[in-house]
């Protein structure tokens, strides 16, 4: 087979994929309550009426909406003519979320915008016969969102979109046909997840049932929460439940950010609580190939590491093999890298912020002179007392 | 410190100077996308693992950066042509552990 008969073949491989609809996303190991809420959302989306709606997804952080804003794609995306699912969105432009857009549901074709009315009148153009589903995932900024779906009349007659985000606000403004606010877990759903995580069963062991239902009472009802606590007791003696309740029954309010906490505080090896920083502040969304090489020339265990890591449900991979993070997670590492010094971010090990970098690079210039000085005038004092 | 990114590329920081780094020589994480770099390079952190400047704006690396313990070097988006004047990029000395290159191209280098 020559070269032009195999690239003739990725080509014909490459349409069937695309004729064949969009594949299924990753939902979640174990989906418990989300049937219901999809259910509902679905019900919101109206999906046989022939005008554009647009419904919002909204709750705190760590609550299930990108979970089941992913669950809602995969039951309703085969029934449209094209479909996109834009998540990670804080670190793109405005442009990209379009051209991303553009390309989920023109595909095989590739797009290149360079501004933003450009990309709003190739929407218009290119999707405007089309019924398409359309997925936000976890937006927070209005311009982004206003550059995507501020003109319905973008998208073609029976078009869904479905926004996520925590801000319910921003959704009055962008004006959409329904909200939908995600709310905790049923005392039996939640008792029900955090065993499937603790125990791999729908229901805890005999001798652990007092126990589960005390740390369940904790999380509140937040799947984040259960899903960390019950990975971190999975095949833990009973000693350790006792501990970690005796952990959870120190944090003020619940909060849930603490309570996650509990779950990096007990990682015995110091170089995976290091390896865990080092992947909050610098590679979410990097290849887990090319993040493992820098972690073993760091003298870690990288595979070893990001195993434990996997198991204790603070970090995942995903399909594209990129290291992700629950944001909540990430905040969670990144706030005790910056514990080390608040105020002085020349201190600390790691440093992440465009503004604290350049304090520490612009002070450490200062420093250094001053440290010279002081240097010289002291050896000046030394030289003048011998 | 053991890490530091910045990412000077929608900012308005036109250059860093290399005096910045003297006094993090423990330093081994380093991305610093989009930045001018002046003066000695010396006085860069000579632990450094993993190196990413992406759309550097030089077209060979300075002959007086010293990178012995460098495992990643990610220069995508970049001007580089040659990695040292006079040196292709194939040919350079490798640390003992180095592993990926990213170029505009990307090359994996093995180790016997």
């Amino acid at each position: 087979m020559n070269r032009y008969e195999s690239k003739f073949i990725q080509k014909i491989v490459e349409d069937l994929l695309h004729k064949l609809g969009p594949k299924c996303l990753d939902v979640a190991k174990y989906p418990v309550g989300i049937e219901s809420r999809v259910d509902y959302i679905i019900d919101l989306l109206s999906i046989h009426s022939n005008d554009v709606r647009v419904v919002g997804v909204y709750g705190m952080p760590g609550i299930g909406k990108t979970t089941i804003a992913k669950a809602v794609f995969n039951q309703l995306c085969h029934g449209f003519e094209g479909s996109s699912f834009i998540s990670n969105v804080k670190e793109k432009t405005v442009e990209q979320l379009q051209e991303q857009l553009l390309c989920d549901i023109l595909k095989p074709n590739t797009w290149k915008i360079d501004n933003v009315s450009k990309g709003v009148n190739l929407m218009k153009d290119r999707f405007r016969n089309k019924r398409v589903l359309v997925v936000l995932d976890d937006f927070d900024q209005l311009k982004q969102l206003e550059a995507l779906v501020r003109e319905r009349n973008c998208f073609g007659p029976g078009s869904r979109i479905v926004i996520t985000t925590r801000d319910e606000h921003l959704l009055t403004q962008i004006e959409v046909d329904g909200k939908y606010h995600v709310k905790e877990l049923h005392q039996h759903e939640s008792l029900q997840l955090f065993s499937l995580h603790a125990f791999k069963d729908t229901h805890p062991e005999e001798d652990y049932v007092e126990l589960s239902n005390a740390i369940v009472d904790y999380a509140g009802g937040v799947p984040l929460a259960l899903e960390v606590l019950g990975s971190y007791l999975f095949r833990r003696n009973i000693s350790v439940w006792k501990s970690a309740i005796k952990k959870l029954r120190k944090i003020p309010n619940r909060q849930i950010q603490k309570t996650l906490r509990i779950s990096f505080d007990t990682l015995d090896d110091d170089k995976v609580k290091a390896m865990f920083l080092d992947i909050a502040c610098f590679f979410i969304g990097w290849d887990k190939e090319y993040v493992v090489e820098i972690l073993d020339g760091r003298g870690f265990f990288p595979d070893i590491g990001i195993d434990i890591l996997i198991q204790r449900s603070l970090l995942s991979i995903n399909d594209e093999n990129e290291l992700n993070m629950h944001d909540l997670i990430r905040d969670m590492g990144r706030e005790i890298a910056r514990e080390v010094s608040y105020d002085h971010p020349g201190k600390r090990n790691r440093i992440w912020l465009l503004e604290d970098a350049l304090d520490v690079l612009n002070n450490q210039t200062v420093r250094t002179k001053f440290l010279w000085s002081w240097t010289s005038k002291q050896s000046y004092i030394l030289s003048n007392l011998m | 410190m053991e890490g530091l990114a910045l990412d000077v590329r929608a900012s308005t920081v036109a250059s860093l100077s290399t005096k910045s780094f003297t006094n993090m020589r423990r330093l081994k994480l380093l991305q610093i996308n989009g930045a001018h770099l002046a003066g000695s390079y010396k006085l860069l952190p000579n632990e450094l693992i993993w190196l990413c400047w992406l759309e550097c704006p030089m077209k060979s690396l300075p002959s007086d950066l010293q990178l012995n313990n460098l495992v990643v070097l990610d220069l995508q988006h970049s001007n580089i042509e040659e990695l040292w004047k006079g040196t292709k990029v194939r040919n350079f000395q490798l640390a003992p552990k180095f592993s990926i290159m990213k170029f505009n191209l990307e090359l994996h280098f093995s180790h016997d």
